[in-house]
């Protein structure tokens, strides 16, 4: 069911950008030049859909890096599913965001 | 020094922006909302200050960034929180933005440093009773007079009018400051004991109790925290360097909350406060009086003399006069202002919400008192958006208490408070007494006359089809103020949706 689910060129995009790996919202902005007001509810209802999963950094990785923790993305396996449908539907994604520009970013 | 004050300000902002969005979140979801969307903040700040555009640009892209927090709220809320399901309710949609825009007005104004400092000051004040004894001669500035051997004399004498003393002395020294360079700074040297006399809890404190042997405690003052320190609580426990002097920072004192003479930037506790600087040596002696030394003190008006050794108390060199209290802080300020707002009020605008006496139908006593109730709620609204507003307005560009935001405070309170209040007096009379729906369709009736007895004036209806209003072109003393004239079910059919 959740790889026929019809997704947005928009949430397409966050999800090919986030299917090489762990991402967190602000590196999302920036490998797809989406703003925040966009990203972020993208997030939450691809969550809901249950196409990815979220998790929080362990503090400890945080601190080493004297930073806040992160929230980090990831795709499930119906997103997985969802996003090949997309690249069929959307040809040019791949285009948009190589899969090793993400890799580079993450 | 202002692009450092412009930045605490949107600063301040994009926190203010993030915790009002927060508002929007169910309860159970709110805190690790604002953990995310203050961690990714933290990602922004930190990536767009590595890039070389102007200051200006990269603060409103910070902004932007925090304004997307709304959009992902509000979806947040859609989602996973219960829609309720509401009629059109003009005045509780009125209500509800009012109620939006008090948020969001006091998220930042309590987010700004300023603010912050400002409400500290009224929060944590000297306790009542303490002294500042200084030279008698001196007539407007204070001056210190006492030296560090007559105060240990007094300390180590039994007192009758004080139940405790501390020394407190202020030098110019160089201090060590961030980024390795060094700067002349009002250090004031005070007995172990100063804190303690003066009553006065620190806004931070080190957890630990002090190990014997460990640096001397520095107390940084609130503007140096905030200057030096980014107003990070990390910062105690730190150490720094005056001179060849290494010191630990103990604690962060509130800010403009010692009325005490100088504006030092720390407090150093210890014994050096005894030992001189660069030859001078005297300093002043806070002291607390017992009941005894109040009597004394009412007795003597508004001070009382101090002898020395056997000196005769008729001939004091010494003086204590009372320590000057912080004021009565914001709040109060801004209540004299909407005070004076109100009371200004029928000189802008008239206060009659409009008559009706055109015919005999009357809206029901639950309607007349919802339509009190609601300019009451529309009013206290407006007034509190008017106190956050000015608020923000006048401690945004300054980190601490000064003349000038206080009086800034006072003269935007008041013209807010007194627009706002005429907007809500205005608003009141352009809504429907059933309904509480604005009246539309505005209509031109009747023409002017000689004899001012032709009806003359504007014609507004309610969409609802309970009311029309008149208003007068030309006020007169039979028609001086506007009209509602109730429509009854007869007129339903002009009406149906």
């Amino acid at each position: 069911m959740a790889g026929e689910t019809k997704l947005s060129h928009t949430a397409a995009l966050i999800l090919q950008a986030i299917n090489a790996g762990s991402m967190y919202g602000f590196n999302l902005m920036e490998m797809t030049g989406l703003p925040s007001g966009t990203v972020y509810p993208a997030l939450r209802r691809l969550e809901r859909d249950e196409l990815i999963r979220s998790q929080w950094e362990r503090q400890a990785i945080a601190d080493a890096e004297q930073r806040p923790p992160r929230k980090y993305y990831k795709l499930t396996a119906a997103g997985r599913l969802t996003l090949e449908g997309a690249r069929k539907r959307y040809p040019l994604l791949e285009r948009l965001i190589p899969p090793e520009e993400v890799k580079s970013h993450a | 020094m202002m692009r450092s004050l412009l930045k605490n300000f949107f600063y301040g902002t994009q926190r203010g922006l993030l915790g009002s969005a927060a508002l929007m979140v169910a309860r159970e979801r709110r805190s690790d909302w604002l953990k995310e969307w203050s961690g990714e903040l933290w990602h922004v700040r930190y990536e767009t200050a590595r890039r070389a555009e102007p200051w200006l640009s990269v603060e409103a892209e910070r902004v932007r960034f925090c304004l997307g927090a709304f959009a992902d709220a509000w979806c947040l809320r859609g989602s996973f929180s219960i829609r309720i399901k509401l009629r059109h309710r003009p005045a509780l949609d009125c209500i509800l933005w009012l109620a939006c825009a008090l948020c969001v007005c006091a998220a930042v104004a309590r987010s700004l440093p300023g603010v912050r400092a400002e409400e500290d000051s009224t929060r944590y004040r000297v306790r009542p009773g303490l002294i500042l004894i200084q030279d008698a001669g001196s007539s407007s500035l204070p001056i210190a007079a006492v030296s560090p051997e007559e105060f240990r004399d007094w300390q180590t004498t039994r007192q009758r009018f004080f139940d405790g003393i501390a020394y407190y002395r202020n030098a110019l020294e160089r201090v060590a400051v961030e980024g390795g360079g060094t700067e002349m700074m009002q250090v004031a040297r005070v007995s172990p004991n100063f804190f303690a006399v003066l009553g006065t809890p620190l806004l931070l404190r080190e957890k630990q109790a002090t190990e014997a042997g460990a640096a001397p405690e520095a107390v940084l003052s609130y503007e140096m925290w905030v200057r030096d320190f980014g107003a990070n609580p990390a910062a105690v426990g730190h150490v720094l360097r005056i001179g060849d002097e290494t010191l630990r920072i103990a604690g962060v004192a509130p800010s403009s909350s010692l009325p005490l003479p100088g504006e030092p930037a720390m407090w150093v506790l210890g014994t050096s406060a005894y030992r001189g600087h660069d030859g001078d040596t005297d300093g002043f002696v806070i002291a607390h009086l017992s009941h005894r030394g109040q009597v004394a003190f009412a007795a003597h008006g508004d001070h009382i003399p101090v002898a020395v050794g056997g000196d005769d108390p008729d001939q004091a060199m010494l003086v204590g006069v009372a320590l000057a209290d912080a004021g009565e802080g914001p709040g109060a300020l801004g209540g004299f202002a909407i005070f004076l707002a109100i009371l200004a009020l029928p000189a802008v605008v008239s206060v009659s919400l409009g008559e009706s006496n055109f015919s005999a139908f009357r809206p029901s006593w639950k309607r007349q008192c919802v339509r009190w109730l609601f300019l009451v709620a529309k009013m206290g609204l407006v007034i509190s958006i008017a106190f956050y507003a000015s608020m923000a307005l006048a401690y945004g560009f300054t980190s601490a208490y000064s003349p000038t935001a206080e009086f800034a405070q006072f003269a935007t309170g008041f013209a807010f408070s007194l627009l706002g209040l005429r907007w809500a007096l205005f608003d009141q009379r352009h809504r429907c007494p059933v309904c509480l729906r604005h009246v539309t369709n505005p209509t031109r009736v009747g023409l002017a006359s000689q004899t001012f007895l032709g009806w003359n004036g504007t014609e507004m209806f309610c969409a609802g089809g309970h009311t029309l209003l008149h208003v007068p072109a030309l006020p007169t003393s039979w028609f001086a103020v506007p009209r509602w004239v109730y429509l009854d079910s007869s007129w339903g059919f002009l009406f149906t949706p």
